[in-house]
């Protein structure tokens, strides 16, 4: 029990979060065991006996797509007189295992098209998991969201109050966040301009702002700032450490090293839809640099 | 605004699960829930939705007046040279075809509006978790306040055109035609649902829309009378084929009370009821089963 406890792949821990008793087991390992130097990194936060943020379970999603761009009905009897079958299996995400204590705020690295927004989207409940199961305590409030603004004929005011409602609050809640998100986007006059004529650091301000005011427990990042200038950024990071005392986790999809090194303290490092390391970010991102230096040939998976 | 984690936890102890599953209907319970707490999204998409198509300028609102009394008069035209009446004396008939095509008007437009609501989502779609029912519901919302404004232009034509004929009959039986515009509006959102779903297997569905939705309108009582096909009307013997066909029963109950202001057959009520509830329902069903794919599809 103890050696399963601490063991690579955190399922047995994940499988009874709301049990004391299990959770005072894993302290009692983590006591017995205080550098484990398998990859999981030792979380002080998780001493209380809060069940997990965020917890992922084996999860694996395979988008089914079909072969033409735009599906139709044509195409549909053409195949079937043919006998074709236009699916094509995306194996996005495989076996992932990730549990996101109270406190974390989790960088999410790995190269293109390796699963890191479908992560962020399973989590978000945008995706439906194709096996395995996640559990979410609290109100997400992904930045996903409004990166490229629901309706662009809208002005930027009125995407915000679209977001806001699309994101379960109530009218007055998003009357009363939607000065202070104009005021922490700080684009001026643009705000009651439509979303068309925004630049695209705009769009990010705007996005950003709106993700942070939503009072979220668990904030999502996926990419949001990359577009920001110098002065937005360091504004952002300031925003998010705030936000971090009173929201439970965060994640952050980057390919800015630097930041996931700077905001987060946990990272995982996912590539072609396998979980590759979880360990602190330094260590993570070494290993994804190196990995990205030497190629994936001299680079056997079983190692991690 | 700094909260400690421990006020956190207990304030929004909100608990999601996720488990696998593609397809297969959501717990019903919590999903209408979610839905009806929502709605001010989908009534704000709605609106945003009209904002943008400038429907709430001046012009806007005459375009949704005189597009569809345009529409009554091309079909007036030809019914007119058709039958071989006289304009002079088609007063009446101009009237019954403003009545029927207006109604028809919102199924067509609610129905082509929720066929490309989930395809045109977008972002929406794919970036924000939320029950996508509201989707065809906003379109459906949307098709009744355009739907609205013809109201009054039908009673003007009504009290200009249609004095001393059965078509100008007033009376308290009209307010019963509120009953069918209440199943009408319940029959679009299911057949809106439904086609929201279909169109995003195959994006071809809605060119096939308007043919389907027009052939359909012929074969209902939107310009002609049902009384024809009623009992005691000369084509009695097809009444119950006829209501087979749920506009036969809408769009005639709605006809009937409001030309010749009399309650209308209580088998219309009845059938346009079943016909409203089992669309609606399996509808919503059918989109509520395929929704999770979504995301993935547009």
């Amino acid at each position: 029990m103890i050696s399963l406890s601490v063991s690579k792949k955190p399922t047995v821990e994940v499988a009874n979060p709301g049990n004391s008793a299990s959770t005072a087991v894993n302290q009692a390992a983590d006591a017995v065991n205080p550098a484990p130097d398998n990859g999981i990194r030792r979380r002080d936060k998780l001493v209380s006996s809060q069940p997990p943020a965020v917890s992922i379970q084996d999860l694996s999603i395979t988008y089914r797509t079909t072969f033409e761009k735009v599906p139709t009905l044509r195409s549909a009897v053409v195949r079937l007189g043919r006998g074709e079958r236009a699916v094509r299996e995306v194996h996005a995400l495989q076996h992932l295992s990730v549990d996101v204590p109270v406190g974390t705020s989790l960088g999410i690295i790995g190269a293109n098209g390796a699963g890191k927004s479908t992560l962020v989207r399973a989590v978000a409940g945008i995706l439906a998991p194709s096996s395995g199961r996640i559990e979410v305590r609290g109100r997400i409030s992904s930045l996903l969201a409004l990166g490229v603004g629901f309706n662009p004929k809208l002005t930027g005011r009125e995407n915000v109050v679209l977001g806001g409602l699309a994101q379960g609050m109530s009218r007055a809640q998003v009357a009363d966040r939607a000065q202070a998100i104009a005021e922490f986007a700080d684009i001026g006059e643009f705000m009651d301009m439509p979303l068309i004529t925004y630049s695209s650091g705009m769009a990010t301000r705007l996005a950003f702002a709106v993700g942070v005011h939503m009072d979220p427990d668990i904030l999502m990042i996926d990419e949001a700032l990359s577009a920001g200038d110098a002065q937005f950024k360091v504004k952002a990071a300031k925003k998010m450490e705030e936000l971090m005392e009173s929201a439970r986790a965060m994640f952050l999809v980057s390919h800015s090293l630097g930041s996931v090194r700077d905001m987060c303290n946990d990272c995982i490092w996912i590539h072609k839809g396998k979980l590759m390391l979880h360990a602190e970010p330094q260590k993570c991102i070494d290993a994804y640099t190196k990995f990205l230096e030497v190629g994936e040939n001299a680079f056997t998976m079983d190692d991690l | 605004m700094v909260k400690t984690v421990g006020e956190t936890s207990v304030a929004r102890d909100e608990l999601h699960i996720y488990e696998a599953g593609r397809a297969g209907l959501p717990r019903i319970g919590p999903y209408v829930r979610d839905l009806v707490a929502r709605w001010p999204f989908a009534a704000e998409f709605s609106r945003s939705s009209i904002r943008s198509a400038h429907t709430d300028t001046v012009f806007g609102r005459l375009w949704l007046i005189i597009n569809p009394t345009l529409l009554a008069a091309v079909y007036f035209v030809l019914i007119i040279i058709l039958t071989d009446q006289e304009f002079s004396k088609g007063g009446p008939t101009l009237v019954r075809i403003c009545c029927g095509l207006f109604l028809y008007t919102l199924l067509q437009s609610a129905v082509g509006a929720g066929a490309g609501s989930v395809t045109g989502g977008g972002a929406l779609i794919s970036r924000m978790a939320f029950p996508r029912l509201l989707m065809p519901l906003a379109a459906v919302r949307t098709s009744f306040f355009r739907f609205l404004p013809t109201i009054p232009v039908f009673f003007l034509l009504k009290i200009l055109l249609a004095r001393n004929s059965p078509e100008g009959a007033w009376g308290w039986e009209m307010l019963s035609a509120m009953y069918f515009l209440v199943l009408m509006v319940v029959f679009s959102a299911g057949l809106a649902a439904l086609m929201g779903a279909v169109q995003v297997y195959f994006r071809d569905a809605s060119s096939f829309l308007p043919y389907f939705l027009r052939i359909w309108m012929y074969l209902s009582p939107v310009l002609w009378s049902g009384a024809k096909y009623s009992p005691g009307g000369s084509g009695e013997h097809l009444f119950g084929l006829m209501l087979a066909n749920p506009m036969f029963s809408i769009c005639g109950g709605w006809g009937q009370a409001l030309l010749e202001a009399q309650v209308p057959l209580w088998q219309l009520w009845l059938a346009g009821l079943a016909w409203s509830v089992v669309v609606f329902v399996a509808g919503s069903l059918v989109f509520m089963s395929r929704e999770r794919d979504f995301a993935v599809r547009v």
